[in-house]
């Protein structure tokens, strides 16, 4: 025993010394290693300082303020801020224009918020059809846009992809910008709390809300493109959420105008157009959603229409097998018009007009371990978009499509059929990294 | 071996103030400003074992079994180092863009503020509510959890200001802490 103390306290003296010794070494490490002469100066002054210091510390004097610079270098980002993603889809689709297969590359860019508070998001895709050829058959400038963010504000400019931000729809959906999902423009977000009451009696805490303003200068595609401000539409959103017996939910309302009478029924109508969402989520992975809009105010029963969806959410999984989406929406038009051009009406040949009818939108998303395998299928001819839009129906020139109907979630490509009664479908199969 | 340890710990104590430097090159100085932690630690001996090896500091020598070692309640620790115990408080708040939920467990040295949000965050910004001063701020990778370590006592009227990721864009929310 004696023997075991003796060796205990030998290491315990060893240890102690080394410990201190080592410590020692360390309260006058160098600042930076670019100013590493300067900085063994600055050590050894301290050093002495510090033998020659009384024990209690005393203020240090104030500091000169350094004279700033005439010029100051662009920040340097962190490699932490820059995010690459690629995605690779091999897409077949049978719709409106027949039998279509070709490849699509996209290259997602993102510069992460950082303490500059700046942002920015990019999506360019490359689409090749089948053949022996190597040219790419489209390049794509998806979204673009930079974006600010302080506490108080979310300021973005470019090309948006407003269609997640406008509407809860997966397919249908953003009546209020006739359909399309992706639009250069402006946004501004501003979170507000307001309460409403009596002063000193009672006040009732309104829930959060988002108040977002849209710019576009123009919604039409680059061949009626005019940026005199006649085809600008302005947009104002209301977001809310809350909940209600333990269900979230969430709010929209948009509301919104153009300058130009272009189509009457749509939402270029030179007045007012609306919509109003609401997205109920339940046990988490069971979301239900509609969407209701007037496009037209001054024809407001006669182009109002109405739109709901289910998404159910990670599945199953049985062996390498995924089911992680399953999404149903159906469009049901509120008012019949043979006059209106967005609903198959024809003012300029009557004997081809229809009454607009229900459509639906059905979607499959799967999982073969890393292989994302989705199945869509809709029976719409675009329907409240600018793709209703033809040859016999509107005095513009159509050599070239006016406008994009329903896109498609994650591919983003439309899907459009050409009567109520066919099926128009369409399969990926891609990766995503 | 490994049943000395307490006596081990001891032996290093003092050697360190053996070695110290200026304020501790008296060793009886040293054990007598700490007397009293000493003779709590000494407490949690096993008796029978410390009596083997000649220390006559323990006074209980019959009444504990060999081998036994005594617990170290959190308490008991609290009140030799004179610190008071941590204290969680939890606060939750709801923006139009994602629901938050903070955790803050005040260490009084420094707290932490373990958050958790429905939807990815970017960014966060630890300020107070009156002045709107700026104590610190982070950045994340899309992440729905995350922690903030700040030195000091936490006080009321903080609140995080966290940047939500959400539609392609980042929204401000605000999670207050009082």
């Amino acid at each position: 025993m004696k023997k075991n103390i003796f060796i205990l306290t030998i290491l315990a003296l060893f240890l102690s010394s080394f410990g201190l010794a080592f410590a020692q070494q360390t309260p006058t490490v160098s600042p930076s290693p670019e100013t590493a002469t300067p900085a063994k100066k600055k050590n050894k002054k301290h050093q002495t300082e510090e033998v020659a210091a009384t024990p209690s510390p005393s203020p240090s004097p104030s500091e000169t303020p350094e004279p700033q610079p005439r010029w100051v270098a662009p920040p340097v980002l962190d490699d932490s801020a820059k995010l690459i993603r690629y995605q690779i889809n091999g897409v077949y689709s049978y719709d409106i224009n027949g039998s279509n297969l070709y490849s699509t590359v996209d290259l997602l860019l993102r510069r992460r918020l950082d303490k500059y508070n700046v942002s920015a998001e990019g999506d360019i895709r490359f689409t090749k059809d089948v053949s022996t050829s190597y040219d790419a058959g489209q390049i794509q400038v998806r979204t673009a846009d930079v974006s600010y963010s302080e506490v108080w504000l979310t300021g973005a400019l470019g090309r948006l992809n407003v269609g997640d931000t406008l509407s809860p729809m997966h397919f249908f959906g953003n009546y209020a910008t006739m359909g399309i999902r992706r639009l250069d423009g402006i946004q501004l977000t501003l979170p507000i709390a307001f309460s409403f009451g009596v002063v000193d009696y009672d006040k009732v805490q309104a829930p959060p809300t988002g108040l977002t303003l849209f710019y576009f200068p123009s919604v039409f595609s680059s061949q009626y493109l005019n940026l005199d401000t006649s085809q600008s539409l302005f947009l104002g959103q209301l977001r809310f959420s809350s909940k209600a017996f333990d269900v979230p939910f969430v709010l929209r309302f948009n509301l919104g105008g153009s300058s130009t009478d272009f189509f009457k029924y749509s939402s270029f109508n030179g007045g007012l157009t609306g919509s109003a969402a609401a997205e109920f989520t339940i046990e988490k992975n069971y979301t239900f959603y509609t969407e209701a809009a007037i496009p037209d105010f001054s024809n407001l029963t006669d182009s109002s229409v109405i739109a709901f969806g289910l998404n159910a959410q990670h599945l199953i999984t049985f062996g390498p097998i995924s089911v992680d989406n399953l999404i149903a929406e159906m469009q049901v038009p509120l008012g019949y018009s043979l006059d209106n051009t967005f609903t198959g009406g024809n003012p300029f040949i009557p004997s081809t007009s229809v009454y607009g009818q229900k459509t639906f939108m059905l979607e499959l998303k799967t999982r073969l371990k890393a292989i994302n395998i989705n199945l869509y299928a809709t029976n719409t001819p675009g329907d409240y978009t600018l793709a209703r839009l033809n040859a016999s129906n509107s005095s513009y020139p159509k050599n070239v499509p006016f406008g994009l109907g329903n896109e498609l979630e994650g591919i983003g490509v439309p899907l459009l059929t050409n009567s109520y009664s066919n099926i128009s479908y369409m399969a990926t199969v891609g990766v995503e990294w | 071996m490994v049943k000395y340890w307490p006596l081990f710990f001891i032996i290093c104590f003092l050697s360190t103030g053996a070695f110290a430097g200026d304020s501790a090159s008296d060793i009886a100085t040293f054990y007598s400003n700490h007397e009293g932690m000493f003779k709590q630690l000494l407490e949690f001996y096993d008796p029978g074992d410390v009596t083997t090896q000649g220390d006559s500091t323990s006074e209980k020598t019959t009444t504990k079994k060999a081998g036994k070692r005594k617990a170290v309640s959190s308490a008991a620790v609290s009140a030799v180092l004179a610190v008071p115990p941590p204290v969680t408080q939890v606060f939750s708040a709801q923006s139009t863009w994602a629901n938050m939920k903070a955790t803050v467990i005040n260490y009084h040295t420094h707290f932490k503020v373990m958050i958790e949000t429905d939807a990815p965050a970017e960014k966060w910004i630890l300020e107070e509510d009156k002045t709107k001063n700026e104590l610190a701020s982070g950045s994340l990778n899309d992440q729905e959890n995350f922690v903030i370590d700040q030195p000091g006592e936490f006080k009321a009227g903080l609140n995080v200001s966290i940047m939500i990721y959400k539609d392609g864009l980042q929204y401000p929310s605000l999670l207050p802490l009082h």
